[in-house]
């Protein structure tokens, strides 16, 4: 195995789906390989802020900022405060240690704002690359062997802020494909919440008229008839038609060709 | 190291204790029982085998899928991790009880039964997914996941505890869902039963996810009570969909902040055609009545609460866990709470 496969079985262990025997050699080469430990380090970090990612929100970014503008409304205040009481007699060396802290204020101000930037960028570079390794993981556990676990990649992506091509591909294969008719439900759930992007859309229809599982087909009249999706009329008409189709698609299909049209 | 041994109607297997296995029992069309046994011996044990005719004496017997080399009608194969059962033997009463160690989760893909077989596993404490077309499947004692799919028959699964390991999904096309959990297990339920009914005593409370709470709002779909409210505490749940079909009436295009863009209606509505004639010859508050309840409807609208659409209801048990998808569409679901 080399650090590549090692970086894959990292993904693996975070999303939970690794043995011990995989577990202990993987531990085995993190002790020896100081690039993969600090892969590892990152990922786990990556992996505990997951639970932190809802507080994330712009709204504690503006918490920072106006803690920010309160620390230089205090350098303000404090500075008028200080001018009132002084004699003449040491105005202007007080004049000239005003200037010192009036420059010792702007460069912490300076500092403040600096950090505050950086602190929103490591922020927003934090939720890339918490975007990132989710739509990783998602395209690791579609892989597994487990169908609760291709669910899990399922419910993930559900949830996910930006879908990206690979993953999309991904879960329309998995719709289209997996064995199991529990995941691609979980995946056709998934793709409905992307279906204002009109790629997933022509794709649904496609997979739709390919569909031959009546619970994945009452589901699939469902979604057309809520979209809206005139070009799945034919379909409709067409289950209807055939002997073949199940009652309980029969009738799904009788009362969405109705409102469809 | 694996060690096989056959007898006339038994066969026996040793797996080894260092690392997790998965059964696969493919086109197995047989009752099947199934349990947990201590060790790590897989043992299989064949009731009422139909009697090999006196004709094949002397001849080695093959199975639809493959050589029986178990001596039972089934074709064992162990790659890696995998251990595939595949059959051949049919027969009235054909049953196979199957005891299988701890350390092995099971696979039973079976979508071609012909008659209403009977399923039962007990103890298991590993995955479990089953698809087979026809059949009763009855769990006992029971941890998960489980992943069950008939297009026939009724399902019975009595959890000795929620296993929050990975989602958990039962599919029926026909049929009931009886699904036993004790009360003090966590875990998030998705329920649709179509043409039938839920019932529980289970403690579980509806749920309004994200995809719900970005618009708390009361509504109101009556035109002459013209006080309705939405509230948004969350951004649209889809960027940039805000055109929404109304059935009864035709689509609307509507923006949380400045609400309807576009009405086009239904040509013939009879919705429409009740409200014109409530409204007959007051032509503002006809319009005004119009819109307000293509509003109404729009943001009482299915995809406003996405759940629904694949699900009657969704709720949990003990503030949640594990997210449990339970679906017949035609049937109904029974939860209960377990024995304590």
């Amino acid at each position: 195995m080399n650090c590549k496969d090692y970086s894959e079985l990292m993904i693996e262990c975070f999303a939970g789906d690794i043995n011990n025997n995989v577990l202990k050699k993987l531990m085995g080469h993190l002790d020896v390989c100081s690039d993969c430990r600090n892969e590892y380090q990152q990922l786990e970090e990556i992996n505990k802020s997951f639970d932190l990612l809802p507080d994330l929100k712009l709204g504690s970014i503006s918490d920072i900022y106006q803690n920010h503008d309160s620390v230089q409304e205090l350098t303000e205040k404090r500075q008028r405060r200080g001018f009132k009481h002084i004699s003449r007699k040491i105005l202007i060396p007080a004049g000239v240690a005003a200037s010192i802290i009036l420059f010792l204020a702007g460069f912490l101000a300076g500092r403040i704002q600096k950090e505050n930037n950086l602190k929103y960028q490591e922020i927003a570079a934090l939720r890339s690359e918490v975007n990132e390794t989710k739509n990783l993981m998602i395209l690791s556990l579609l892989k597994q062997q487990s169908a609760s676990k291709r669910i899990q990649a399922a419910s993930y992506a559900e949830k996910l802020e930006d879908l990206q091509p690979e993953v999309m591909d991904a879960l329309l294969q998995s719709l289209n494909t997996d064995q199991s008719t529990n995941v691609r439900l979980a995946s056709l759930e998934a793709l409905s919440k992307y279906t204002d992007n009109p790629f997933i859309r022509t794709e649904l229809v496609k997979a739709f008229d390919q569909e031959s599982d009546p619970v994945i087909q009452v589901n699939m009249i469902n979604l057309m008839v809520l979209l809206n999706e005139k070009s799945s009329a034919q379909i409709l008409q067409r289950l209807l038609d055939d002997d073949n189709t199940e009652l309980i698609v029969k009738d799904q299909a009788r009362k969405g060709l109705k409102t469809l049209l | 190291m694996v060690l096989t041994t056959a007898f006339s109607q038994q066969y026996k297997t040793t797996l080894s204790d260092k690392r997790d296995y998965t059964l696969r029992l493919t086109d197995i069309e047989a009752d099947l029982n199934i349990s947990k046994i201590a060790g790590n011996e897989i043992l299989i044990q064949a009731t009422s085998l139909p009697e090999t005719p006196a004709k094949a004496k002397g001849l080695r017997p093959l199975t639809k899928t493959g050589v029986d080399n178990t001596g039972i009608g089934i074709n064992m194969e162990i790659v890696e991790n995998m251990i595939s059962l595949s059959g051949g033997k049919t027969g009235e009463n054909l049953k196979y009880d199957i005891k299988i160690p701890g350390n092995v989760s099971i696979i039973i893909n079976s979508p071609s039964y012909d008659r209403l077989y009977e399923l039962n596993l007990s103890g298991i404490s590993k995955e479990v997914e089953i698809v087979i077309s026809r059949g009763n499947i009855i769990m006992d004692n029971i941890t998960g996941p489980v992943i069950v799919r008939t297009d026939k028959g009724n399902v019975d699964i009595v959890f000795s505890e929620v296993s929050q390991e990975g989602p958990m999904s039962i599919i029926c096309q026909s049929g009931d869902i009886d699904i036993t959990v004790p009360e003090k297990e966590k875990a998030t339920f998705k329920l649709s039963a179509g043409n039938g009914d839920i019932y529980t005593d289970l403690d579980i409370k509806e749920t309004k996810d994200d995809f719900h709470s970005f618009g708390s709002f009361g509504y109101s779909v009556n035109p002459d009570n013209q006080k309705y409210y939405f509230k948004f505490d969350k951004d649209f749940p889809m960027n940039n969909l805000n055109e929404i079909y109304i059935p009864e009436m035709g689509s609307i295009e509507v923006d949380k902040d400045k609400g309807v863009l576009k009405f086009e209606k239904k040509q013939g509505s009879e919705e429409l055609l009740d409200l014109a004639k409530k409204y007959e010859g007051k032509l503002d508050e006809y319009k005004n009545a119009e819109k307000f309840y293509a509003k109404s409807l729009a943001f009482s609208h299915p995809l406003y609460f996405y759940d629904f659409f694949f699900y009657d209801l969704k709720g949990e048990l003990n503030d949640g866990g594990v997210e449990i998808a339970v679906k017949t569409e035609n049937g109904n679901i029974y939860l209960r709470k377990g024995n304590p």
